[in-house]
């Protein structure tokens, strides 16, 4: 075979390639294949695909959902009738089924609990209120309430907590004891202090909007200052008080161990305290702190750990983590109305994960 | 050709239209996922660097998102698309100062066999797919770019005129010396 045939098959298998070839080019290249056994290896090299579809499908769809993300962070993507991930209507039931959830709301309020009071309070707010009765609003998993207290305090109560007050006209003082995360709306009332119980901390407040996160399993608990002012103390060391700004969040580590927890409150470099400003969201208006009361998920930096708890709460499901290390794995995004499928979907498109959903129960592996 | 989501030209305009004017994100979507397995491979292969591909390919999506209704008077989307990813890769590559010029590093036979991280990795079938690859990379930037986005994204001669500035002529000579060269290592492999 000489050069120029060479040559001349070149030209024409780059015109198959590219697409330009016509029919009688198309001829052509089969004679002198037919001429020439010789090319037939290097045309079948070329006309091969290079690429796996399925993995460039793959890592396009990967990419897409990183990009997704960051359209959703640079505030690109806000038209909400054609949302990408078809959301669907399985909205908390406050949300989808208000009359439902009100009527919910109502019984829970009325639901008084005639138990002895030692059991549920301290021995010194029982001395002083000693007739009254005991309040308890409680959040499954899955749902969310909003509470007006009879002083006109508006309380959203997150996913799976539990509110408790006593008969606010008795006492000098507002007392609620809270278990889970919510967010306050105190009225306006300097004769009386509205205190917050919660875990290790108390808050007492004269008026103004916050947000407070204290769940038993949680290894912190969060208080982020939204307007106003606060003061926050711990029960172990009731004389120090922390003045919260708006804008700011304390978190306070939760020690198993109470040995190590005083002797830690002793020590100069006391690390259980942190105070920090409240996670913003970049282009957008969004606190995340408070996302959950617009029916948001936001993630910034988190651990798939604290996502699935977080996941488990709102979703009323629990999972399973099969390795140590995908418990690690970070990530940040925004989930607004979306499905818990898409949810585990887009998780996974990011990180290599595999996941099975059985009903209410999810593996990850 | 490989083609993930198979678009007809027109339904591409339309995807376009629907994203220029309607701000549809379902259109946008499958804009993204039809170019982006093309435009990253382009990327990658001018930069070497799978992370700084991606963000580039990224940009350059997410500039189409804020063209709003310009988006409309672009004729050839992927010409637009290919030729934006181009000029960001080498300003990308100069802003860096990178002192390895891409004929360097290209021609350099270490980074080419070490390439653990190399994405096309994945989706090398054969020995003797590994090794044409591996001549496509060793040839000239130019030769490469026009070689891979005619025999690997099936554009036309006229679309790689466009993209890369240089006649058909110039392509036609590119795509002879790469496939000689590819022959001629392909019949030293069968030896």
């Amino acid at each position: 075979m000489n050069k120029q045939t060479e040559q001349y098959f070149f030209d024409l298998l780059s015109l198959k390639l590219s697409g330009d070839a016509s029919e009688s080019q198309l001829a052509e290249i089969s004679r002198i294949l037919q001429a020439n056994p010789s090319l037939q290896f290097l045309y079948d090299q070329m006309i091969e695909p290079v690429y796996c579809e399925k993995e460039a499908i793959s890592i396009a769809d990967q990419a897409y959902a990183s990009h997704y993300v960051k359209m959703q962070l640079a505030g690109k993507f806000e038209s909400i009738n054609d949302n990408i991930f078809e959301p669907q209507v399985e909205k908390s039931p406050s949300f989808s089924k208000r009359k439902f959830a009100l009527m919910g709301i109502a019984a829970c309020v009325f639901t008084v609990f005639f138990i002895n009071y030692s059991l549920l309070l301290d021995k010194s707010v029982i001395k002083q209120n000693n007739n009254a009765f005991v309040n308890e609003i409680v959040t499954k998993r899955g749902s969310k309430s909003s509470i007006k207290l009879p002083d006109g305090t508006i309380v959203r109560l997150n996913t799976d907590s539990r509110l408790t007050y006593l008969n606010f006209a008795a006492g000098k003082t507002r007392e609620v004891t809270l278990v889970g995360e919510a967010y306050f709306d105190v009225a306006h009332d300097s004769s009386r202090p509205f205190i917050i119980h919660t875990g290790k901390i108390n808050i007492k407040v004269l008026g103004t909007s916050f947000n407070v996160r204290n769940y038993p399993q949680d290894k912190e608990s969060e208080t982020s200052l939204i307007k106003g002012k606060i003061e926050v103390s711990l029960k172990s060391r009731p004389d120090d008080i922390i003045i919260l700004k708006p804008s700011e969040k304390l978190i306070i580590a939760k020690e198993q161990d109470e040995l190590i927890a005083e002797t830690k409150v002793k020590s100069s470099n006391d690390n259980k305290v942190v105070l920090t400003s409240i996670t913003y969201l970049r282009h957008d208006s969004l606190i995340a702190e408070t996302s959950w009361l617009n029916d948001k998920l936001v993630f910034v930096n988190q651990p798939l750990e604290k996502i699935a708890i977080e996941l488990e709460r709102k979703y009323a499901i629990s999972i399973t983590f099969k390795e140590e290390k995908v418990k690690k794995y970070r990530y940040t995004g925004v989930f607004e109305n979306v499905s818990l499928e898409k949810v585990f979907q887009l998780i996974k498109y990011s990180k290599n994960i595999n996941y099975k959903i059985d009903d209410k129960n999810i593996v990850i592996e | 050709m490989n083609k993930i989501l198979k678009l007809s030209s027109q339904e591409l305009l339309y995807h376009q239209s629907k994203v220029a004017y309607y701000r549809n994100e379902q259109s946008y979507k499958c804009l993204f996922l039809y170019f982006h397995p093309t435009l990253y491979r382009f990327a990658f292969n001018i930069l070497q660097d799978k992370s700084v591909s991606e963000e580039i390919v990224s940009d350059i999506m997410l500039k189409v998102w804020e063209m709003g209704n310009k988006l409309s008077q672009i004729q050839y989307l992927k010409i637009f698309l290919i030729t934006s990813v181009k000029n960001a890769c080498f300003t990308y590559l100069s802003s860096k100062k990178h002192q390895q010029s891409l004929s360097q590093s290209i021609d350099n036979e270490d980074i080419i066999s070490i390439n653990g991280d190399n994405p096309e990795q994945l989706f090398i079938y054969s020995e003797v797919t590994q090794r044409v690859n591996k001549v496509i990379t060793s040839l000239p930037t130019k030769c490469q770019l026009v070689f891979r986005l005619i025999k690997e994204e099936g554009l036309s001669y006229k679309e790689v005129s466009k993209v890369l500035e240089i006649s058909q002529n110039t392509i036609e000579t590119h795509m002879r010396i790469a496939l000689r060269k590819i022959r001629m290592d392909l019949q030293h492999f069968l030896k």
